[in-house]
């Protein structure tokens, strides 16, 4: 028993977002960015994504799924803990962007901002609750 | 347009307009629009849209899903930050295809024809100037680059 201030909503809530991964073409995209998208740099990503391609639109249905998951933890509309109990996907999605979103952010556009912070909220809460678990999950993702 | 903290009920809105966009012909018709809709003039629009064209088509149901979701916004139905922070292809559709929507608008007599649209788009801009001052301009530059490579046209 971990956390006690998520409420029945927050399950509901986690069940909608986990409906929405399982439609075909998002699952497509899903498994393209697991599988392939590993992006050292911008240019890999214009490599990677050209503008109009299917890989472009992939790598920006993942993104702005796991953003706007995002912005409801920010918000303070999903409990944080419940969600990363079972949202992983999101911290190995953050986990490949990192360097990426980096050199973009030249930039001071809030775009992605809150994958940013719950990127990093969850890298923290898996390393306060096991290191090694957090290091071995990088290094087999990256 | 008031400020207020987001509930689940703004979350299950935020949702439900996700779903709606991803529905087959819409999803077609938002690529078509991020990537083949260039358009100024209404000259422009007329050729690229004639009337009963696919194109004609997909122009109508992104501007009216996108006037649609500004609507709710404008009614306080969906919290405008979390909105915001989901739907940039909102202020995306309006900087790309404002011009046309005022030339439609004067050849319609129709003042209120997108004006929920336009009313948050403006909105929208405020927010990001306020929370990332010179974001909006560069963003704005950066769009009109969105145009699909000859090879990668169906």
């Amino acid at each position: 028993m971990h956390d006690a201030t998520a409420t029945y909503d927050d399950a509901k809530l986690i069940m909608r977002l986990y409906e929405l991964r399982l439609e075909p073409r998002m699952r497509e995209a899903r498994r393209w960015f697991v599988a392939h998208c590993r992006l050292a740099s911008l240019d890999d990503f214009a490599r990677l994504c050209p503008i109009g391609s299917r890989e472009n639109q992939s790598f920006r249905m993942v993104l702005t799924y796991w953003d706007m998951v995002a912005t409801l933890i920010t918000a303070g509309v999903l409990d944080r803990h419940l969600f990363f109990e079972s949202g992983r996907e999101l911290l190995l999605v953050w986990e490949r962007l990192r360097d990426v979103m980096a050199q973009r952010q030249a930039s001071n556009d809030p775009m992605f901002k809150d994958l940013e912070i719950v990127g990093e909220a969850y890298a923290s809460w898996m390393k306060a609750r096991s290191p090694e678990a957090y290091e071995a999950f990088r290094a087999r993702i990256r | 347009m008031t400020r207020r903290d987001a509930t689940k009920a703004d979350a299950d809105l935020l949702l439900d307009l996700y779903v709606a966009r991803r529905e087959d012909r819409l999803r077609q018709a938002r690529d078509w629009y991020i990537h083949e809709f260039h358009a100024r003039t209404m000259d422009d629009f007329e050729r690229l849209c004639p009337r009963g064209s696919e194109a004609n088509d997909f122009f109508c149901m992104v501007v009216s899903y996108w006037d649609m979701a500004a609507s709710m916004v404008r009614a306080g139905l969906i919290e405008q930050t979390l909105f915001f922070k989901n739907n940039r292809e909102l202020l995306f559709v309006w900087e790309r295809g404002r011009e046309v929507m005022m030339g439609l608008r004067e050849a319609y007599r129709d003042p209120l024809a997108w004006h929920n649209l336009e009313a948050v788009a403006d909105a929208y801009v405020a927010w990001l100037n306020e929370e990332a001052p010179g974001a909006y301009e560069e963003w704005k530059q950066a769009i009109h680059a969105v145009r699909r490579e000859p090879e990668q046209r169906a």
